[in-house]
């Protein structure tokens, strides 16, 4: 197991060089200076080729990537051009701010779709399966932005039960009030994800239904709910793997979610500096993100490979 | 051999109960218990409305994604300076924000007064205002100015911050030297005859010394000033809480707390507005004023020194002739597009500034919506059956308002009369690159939409003076006129403002008549208030006065 | 009274495609007590679909209609619940695949603890010994070390032993076998059939196996159903059934059985079996069977008896009435 993960580990040095090199050339390659988000518009070329070469702008392609990498190996992922801040001060609150809206959507998506899942495998002709089955697919076909619009609508501006952006209640933070700013976003950026977990857990779960080990089961004369736990015990591995990269979907979309719900998250941090040509924020920002979605699959395979013994010994 | 269920036995609906229940728990697991998340809703309403006219507390949902950063040259551009940077600091001079009917004026700041030497013009003379201190208790005094400016033009000054020096760079670029005369009095020497100094001050703002050099590169988490209101608190991406300043020298503010909540997408900022989340909404939709006014919502507008134009490309092609540029000017129905297309939030622009304005010029003749004259124009230029152009547009961006509706409005507008416009939409950053590096030399491009401060008369230098044609400075169009030149070299060395005002009034006509851009309309500085908000005074500026501000 | 297991009847229909077709249509049987019957047939004859519906297993939609009897009581009217009680309790079951009827994601020895813990109440540590020792009874070699074993880790022979230990568990009265051996080779196919013989030997339990191979029904069955076409065609006593078959279909299965040693071809029965969506009239058997008349396609045959404990259903036997009294 441990040479497993640090194989994996080492595997991911070239995977995240050429994500770094691919973000690298893509800012270049993107026409806007970063400059003109620090002088004002009507400022002169001597003005502007003073920032750049206090950016280090003017250096050579190669010279520029150089520096950085090493910069970054060390930890520093250099200041941020427009906000005059170090780009990690501004990243790793709003990763953590991401990290708790995409979990809580992933842990919503995932219990949902559990329930909802298992149950409709194991009555796919009830007229609740139908019911289930329905909304899955119109969920998967509603874009999260306007799930998000409607969310506020309803539960914000018309009920007025939950608030509508931000995180935290103006001047107040508690963990009360996080979680009351936390469950429009989560919805709206769960939603398209039940839906095609719903789908995959019910097809994972009735496959499983369908093997000779459930019959056998049944004519051991064990439980119901023991039947249940083989069940989610089998299913389990695939159900986790496909959460987790429905995580990618989840970031994806959060960044929109984000948006909305003006929720303060790497998504935002990252638009908006894409926006502003912040290159060592975009950088980064890509950078982190990356990282997180290999550790991620890193994570996803090593509890694969710990709840399957077949894998285990393989 | 199928699968035998034996739980096709089970009652469904008991089944189905303990699902349902399951979810009811696992969205309590989420939602920190479902009585309790419905209870503290109506506990947040209570707090942001309920308040009984004892917590004075303004929320501000501002337009900008993220929080400004806080030193003295904020980030997110006026808006940065609107609530932060003249909010927690002042500058030499500040802008009067008292009055609503007249454009926002200059009025003494951290200088209580000044003068320019009766010998040499270019030596101005600032006496400082005493008994002010910064937010820390420390002293405002000449040290202190010279501190600042140090910071932003003296590369070999230890405090020197290059990139704030960027910042703030075009305003000083005037400033040749400057000195300490005594505790209280500092001189400025400028670079040749320059009356629009005091417009350029008004963007360099002061911050404590003694914060700056104790919190170094951090110092932008500890922002001190001299302003109505204090930093307390920041946090990326969510807000940042300001208290007043009980010993301002300018009156302290009526309220104890100011919250900025950084909300980038229009209708979640209405949604935060209608809900009591913020008291105060940056450009709301057009279209919901109507419901916002009847809601009781304040629907706040007045011009201001903005414009939303279309700088035309003089050098080549059929824009070089002055009777084509008039054409389109006739061609666009501008009261159409505030009233129809933007309920009102713009008023019609027919040159550089808006009527009521000290530089706008009663002598131009006002472009009205006239099709036909503006065809006859065109045949009398040469182009009867009209001709074909591309115009660079920006998707979005601060100030643009609603730039694809409105672009498609002018297309159809021009189109009538026979000027077929493509329109090729940017993103705005990238527009800003390429507006600054001139018209494409590659194809043929007629104009560039593209949204403008007037705040300061340096802006008709800038814009249009022969002196400042690209690439010597960002007249892009290439637009030139001797006897505007001329007026525009008198006011930068008038000092008299009434005279000063006369002769950029007389520029103004000259660009009203040569028509340099297609003038279409001024932003109208849209905001809505909660109506538990009193006391504001929308300004003709786009700054904000919230001292004045109390919550009721 | 010497039989363990009266059914009476069995009717066993499913829904496809809204149309209700039947797999099991009208068995009646017996199964004596600590005696073996063998249910002798083709795949689809609906043997095991028979074998699943006596512990009233069946898929939504399916319906179970009759009466099977476990001693006095009826197993159709039970509850779900009751149900429960009884499978692997009192009834026990073994499947021909013992990979796939093993749980891969739990050590075997859970496996039987669980089966236990079903029924009994007991401690985990008991529970565990007892699983040692079925184990070990089973043949399986040091027991203790196998249990913490997941089924991929297991050989064929050790997998399906683990199976039947695990029916044993509960020290069942009657055990349910499908194929129990199809799936090994030979020899160890011998050694379970031996192992089957020992267990009931010593636990005196009735058992009734599913084969299509008449060398298993020929070394286990005390009695055999020959089953074809959801009906049961003949059915007596094993000796006399393989000594002497009946029915057409009987004779067919014999014939196309290699013997001890024998080489070449086989006569195996030509055509299908009929699909339980398309039943014919008469004698389901009627298309394949080198000695059909035109009366079989008409009206099903009913039971004759042919000698002592040895019916069959076919119009051939009626008409000779050969060596019945």
């Amino acid at each position: 197991m441990a040479s497993f993960v640090l194989k994996r580990l080492a595997l991911m040095i070239p995977t995240l060089l050429g994500v770094s090199i691919i973000v690298f050339l893509m800012l270049k390659i993107v026409p806007g200076d970063p400059v003109n988000s620090i002088v004002p518009p009507d400022a002169s070329e001597a003005e502007r080729a003073a920032v750049r070469a206090q950016l280090g702008l003017d250096k050579p392609m190669i010279a520029q990537y150089g520096i950085w990498l090493g910069r970054v190996v060390q930890g520093n992922l250099g200041d941020s051009v427009t906000r005059r801040l170090p780009v990690t001060e501004m990243l790793l609150p709003a990763l953590k701010n991401t990290v708790i809206l995409t979990a809580a959507a992933a842990v919503t998506a995932f219990i949902i779709a559990l329930v909802v899942g298992v149950y409709s495998a194991y009555y796919p002709n009830s007229r609740i399966a139908a019911l289930f089955n329905g909304l899955s697919l119109a969920s998967i076909g509603l874009p999260n932005f306007w799930a998000a619009l409607i969310l506020i609508g309803i539960f914000s501006v018309t009920l007025g039960w939950l608030p509508s952006s931000g995180m935290n209640t103006a001047g107040s933070s508690g963990t009360g009030d996080l979680i009351k700013h936390l469950v429009l976003p989560t919805a709206a950026t769960a939603l398209s994800s039940v839906g095609i977990m719903t789908r995959m857990v019910r097809s994972t779960v009735s496959g499983i239904l369908k093997q000779d080990f459930i019959f056998a089961l049944q004519a051991k004369g064990v439980r119901r709910w023991t039947i249940l736990r083989h069940v989610l015990r089998n299913g389990m591995p695939t159900i986790l793997n496909v959460t987790g990269l429905q995580f990618g979907a989840l970031l994806a979309s959060s960044v929109l979610v984000e948006t909305v719900f003006s929720w303060p998250g790497i998504g935002q941090v990252i638009y908006q500096a894409i926006g502003q040509r912040d290159f060592p924020v975009v950088q980064a920002g890509v950078l982190v993100i990356a990282i997180a979605f290999v550790l991620l699959n890193l994570i996803v395979d090593a509890v694969h490979a710990a709840m399957d013994p077949r894998v285990r010994h393989a | 051999m199928k699968r035998m269920l034996e739980l096709a036995n089970v009652k469904r609906w008991t089944a189905f109960l303990l699902i349902a229940a399951l979810l009811v728990l696992s969205a309590c697991g989420d939602g920190g218990g479902g009585g309790n998340a419905a209870a503290g809703g109506s506990a947040s309403a209570g707090s942001s409305s309920g308040s009984s006219g004892k917590n004075q507390t303004l929320i501000i949902g501002m337009t900008a994604a993220n929080i400004p950063v806080p030193d003295t040259y904020p980030t997110e551009g006026y808006e940065g300076f609107r609530f932060v940077g003249f909010q927690l600091y002042d500058g030499l001079v500040d802008w009067d924000l008292t009055k609503s009917d007249q454009p926002a004026s200059i009025k003494p700041g951290l200088a209580e007064s000044w003068e320019t030497s009766a010998t040499d013009p270019t030596l101005w003379t600032f006496h400082l205002r005493k008994n002010v201190t910064f937010h820390d208790g420390t002293p405002f005094n000449a040290d202190a100015v010279i501190f600042g400016l140090d910071r932003i033009m003296n590369p070999k000054s230890e405090n020197y911050d290059a990139q704030l020096a960027g910042n703030s760079g075009s305003g000083l670029r005037y400033v040749d030297s400057y000195s300490k005369v005594d505790d209280y009095t500092i001189t400025i020497k400028t670079k040749g005859a320059y009356s629009f100094l005091l417009y350029d001050l008004t963007n360099i703002l002061f911050g404590s010394p003694d914060a700056i050099k104790k919190s170094g590169k951090d110092y932008a988490n500890h922002p001190v000033g001299t302003g109505p209101f204090k930093f307390v608190s920041m946090k990326q991406g969510q807000e940042m809480v300001l208290e007043k300043n009980e010993n301002y020298w300018g009156g302290a503010p009526k309220l104890d707390k100011l919250v900025l909540r950084p909300i980038s997408d229009p209708s979640a900022r209405l949604a935060a507005l209608q809900s009591g989340e913020i008291d105060w909404a940056e450009v709301p939709p057009t279209e919901s004023i109507e419901q916002l006014k009847s809601a009781g919502f304040q629907i706040m507008t007045n011009p201001y020194p903005h414009i939303w134009p279309y700088v035309l490309n003089l050098q080549d092609g059929p824009w070089k002739d002055v009777r084509v540029r008039q054409a389109a000017n006739y061609a666009i129905d501008r009261e159409g597009m505030s009233t129809a297309l933007l309920s009102g939030a713009a008023t019609p622009a027919t040159q550089p500034m808006y009527k009521g304005h000290a530089w706008y010029s009663d002598d131009a003749e006002p472009y009205t919506y006239d099709p036909e004259k503006a065809k006859q124009l065109l045949a009398e230029a040469g182009y009867p059956n009209g001709f074909k152009t591309t115009f660079l547009v920006p998707t979005s961006g601060s100030g643009n308002m609603w730039p694809l509706q409105m672009n498609e409005y002018v297309q159809k507008n021009l189109k009538a009369v026979g000027i077929d416009v493509k329109i090729e939409s940017i993103e705005w950053q990238t527009l800003l690159t390429s507006y600054i590096q001139g018209f494409p030399k590659d194809k043929e491009v007629g104009a560039y939409n593209i949204s403008l401060p007037t705040i300061s008369p340096s802006f008709y230098s800038q814009f249009f003076a022969t002196s400042a044609i690209f690439p010597n400075g960002i007249n892009i169009g290439g637009y030139s006129n001797p006897q505007y030149d001329d007026l525009i070299n008198k006011a930068m060395a008038e000092f008299d403002t009434a005279k000063q005002s006369e002769y950029l009034k007389q520029a103004s006509k000259i660009l009203a008549d040569d028509a340099p851009w297609i003038f279409v309309v001024h932003d109208l500085n849209l905001r809505a208030l909660s109506p538990k908000v009193k006391g504001f005074v929308q300004p003709q500026s786009w700054f904000a006065d919230l001292t004045t501000v109390s919550i009721q | 009274m010497t039989e363990l297991l009266k059914i009476d009847n069995l009717v066993t229909e499913f829904s496809i495609q809204k149309k209700r077709v039947s797999a099991v249509r009208g068995v009646s049987l017996q199964v004596r007590k600590g005696k073996t019957l063998v249910i002798l047939g083709e795949s689809g004859s609906g043997k095991s679909v028979m074998l699943r519906s006596i512990l009233n297993l069946k898929p939504a939609g399916a319906r179970i209609s009759g009466s099977i009897k476990l001693g006095e009581e009826e197993l159709l009217t039970k509850s779900p619940k009751e149900m429960e009680g009884i499978r692997g309790n009192r009834i026990a079951m073994i499947f021909q695949d013992a990979l796939s009827a093993l749980d891969p994601l739990y050590r075997v020895g859970e496996q039987i603890v669980e089966t236990i813990a079903a029924h009994r109440k007991i401690g985990k540590a008991e529970a565990k010994s007892q699983v040692a020792e079925l184990l070990g009874k089973v043949g399986i070699p040091s027991p203790e070390e196998r249990m913490r074993a997941f089924p991929h880790e297991m050989s064929g022979g050790m997998r399906q032993r683990a199976v039947i230990a695990m029916a044993l568990a509960c020290k069942p009265d009657l055990l349910l076998a499908d194929e129990p051996t199809t799936a090994l080779d030979v020899t160890i196919q011998a050694q379970i059939l031996r192992l089957f013989k020992e267990i009931q030997a010593e636990y005196g339990m009735s058992i009734v196996l599913v084969t299509h191979d008449i060398g298993v029904a020929a070394e286990m069955a005390d009695d055999i159903a020959v089953m074809y076409a959801g009906k049961i065609v003949e059915y007596g006593r094993a000796r006399q059934i393989l000594s002497a078959p009946a029915h057409p279909y009987t004779v067919g299965l014999i014939e196309a059985t290699p013997k001890r040693g024998q080489k070449g071809k086989l006569s195996a029965i030509p055509g299908q079996p009929p699909l339980i969506t398309a039943m014919p009239e008469g004698c389901s058997f009627a298309d394949r069977c080198p000695m059909a008349r035109s009366s079989c396609r008409e009206v099903t045959p009913a039971f004759t008896h042919y000698g002592e404990a040895h019916i069959a259903a076919c119009y051939l036997l009626e008409e000779e009435q050969p060596v019945a009294q």
